[in-house]
């Protein structure tokens, strides 16, 4: 379990991102679900794409159809010192999508931000400290560990809520309501 | 009788732990080796090249990815609307590189990047290695060269999938390793 400690670290960190991340993209996009479903989200998704390639030392973001690790949504792929991208197994999404009901984007934009964590609280993933290889045709991958998903996950779900929270109020202000229960975030 | 001499060893107990002693150890063994070596270091692998050098290397992928969103939007959007969702052309949010329209990328597929492909992507069901037979073209490739993309990678410790969450996925064979790393790998050159 996560102290008291990680734990503000963690948000402190999300709400740093998703405080940049503002700037480009309004909340009450990022929630509007009375747009057209899969532009509105498309638009929501293209954001994240750019503040993370802006951020991230130009970090791409790849869908994939690649489904050789089946039950994993989303890696990061490590090509160069510090660099990488993060592939979305969007086969494998669908496959959730199908027996969950949870729709595609929210596990896309779920997955990008956990990713995002990833890179901002545990950059070691990305860069070149690896151990030696038990056998010969396997390696030993850096992975992340129990305590570092959880500060990923947290992190994430921090960010949601920090959009959420800004949502909430603006939509109060602006259209004397506060539907923010309603979204799947 | 003469006192028998000791050698000199370093007395005072070392602040730092036996885990960060042995990493620095470790690391220390391991530069050595690489001072060690005489080996020429091996050209970086240039995966566009390698996987596509028939159709034309980096263009031919290009010309492959605009041909692929250029059949998906013919019926569904306008490329002024890819503009407005996906921040090509003049609504890209600030960044210090402005992005060409999609109508300007449709004319001169050489404005196509890994960037815009991946922008792009969000609006549709486009896969990236699937619209440039990734897999297969792996698969296709000579023994020899499938060797270098697997020693670049276990040298440099590239492609290595991260992030895994937990040690039950510690070791992952390199073979699976393959496509998702040389995907990002052509991406990034694009």
């Amino acid at each position: 379990m996560l102290s008291v400690a990680d734990f503000t670290m963690a948000c402190s960190t999300a709400r740093e991102e998703a405080g940049k991340l503002s700037k480009d993209l309004d909340s009450s996009e990022f929630f509007d679900q009375d747009k057209d479903d899969k532009s509105g989200y498309a638009r929501v998704i293209a954001r994240l794409k750019h503040f993370i390639h802006r951020t991230c030392r130009g970090t791409l973001i790849l869908h994939l159809t690649y489904d050789d690790v089946p039950g994993f949504a989303s890696w990061l792929v490590r090509s160069g010192n510090g660099t990488g991208g993060i592939a979305l197994y969007v086969t494998q999404m669908v496959k959730w999508a199908a027996k969950t009901k949870m729709p595609l984007h929210v596990q896309k934009i779920r997955s990008i931000i956990h990713e995002l964590g990833h890179i901002k609280l545990s950059p070691h993933l990305l860069q070149n400290t690896l151990p030696p290889a038990p056998r010969q045709d396997v390696r030993r991958s850096p992975y992340a560990s129990p305590f570092e998903e959880e500060m990923a996950w947290v992190f994430a779900c921090a960010f949601m809520g920090f959009f959420l929270g800004d949502y909430s109020f603006n939509s109060r202000k602006d259209h004397a309501r506060d539907d923010a229960p309603r979204f799947f975030i | 009788m003469q006192p028998i001499k000791r050698p000199k060893t370093n007395k005072t107990r070392s602040s730092k732990s036996p885990m960060e002693t042995d990493t620095k150890r470790q690391t220390a063994r391991m530069s050595s080796t690489v001072l060690k070596s005489k080996e020429p270091k091996p050209k970086p692998i240039h995966y566009s090249t390698l996987l596509f050098g028939k159709e034309g290397g980096v263009d031919g992928v290009r010309t492959l990815l605009v041909a692929a969103v250029r059949k998906e939007r013919a019926t569904k959007f306008d490329a002024s609307e890819i503009d407005t969702i996906c921040g090509l052309g003049n609504e890209t949010p600030k960044s210090s590189k402005r992005l060409p329209s999609w109508a300007q990328i449709e004319k001169d597929s050489t404005l196509m990047t890994g960037f815009i492909f991946s922008l792009v992507t969000s609006l549709f069901d486009i896969r990236a290695d699937s619209v440039l037979r990734i897999p297969q073209r792996v698969k296709n490739l000579s023994c020899g060269d499938y060797k270098s993309i697997v020693a670049e990678m276990e040298t440099n410790g590239f492609g290595v999938i991260a992030a895994a969450g937990g040690n039950d996925l510690e070791s992952i064979a390199t073979d699976r390793q393959v496509v998702p790393y040389v995907v990002t790998r052509i991406f990034e050159e694009v």
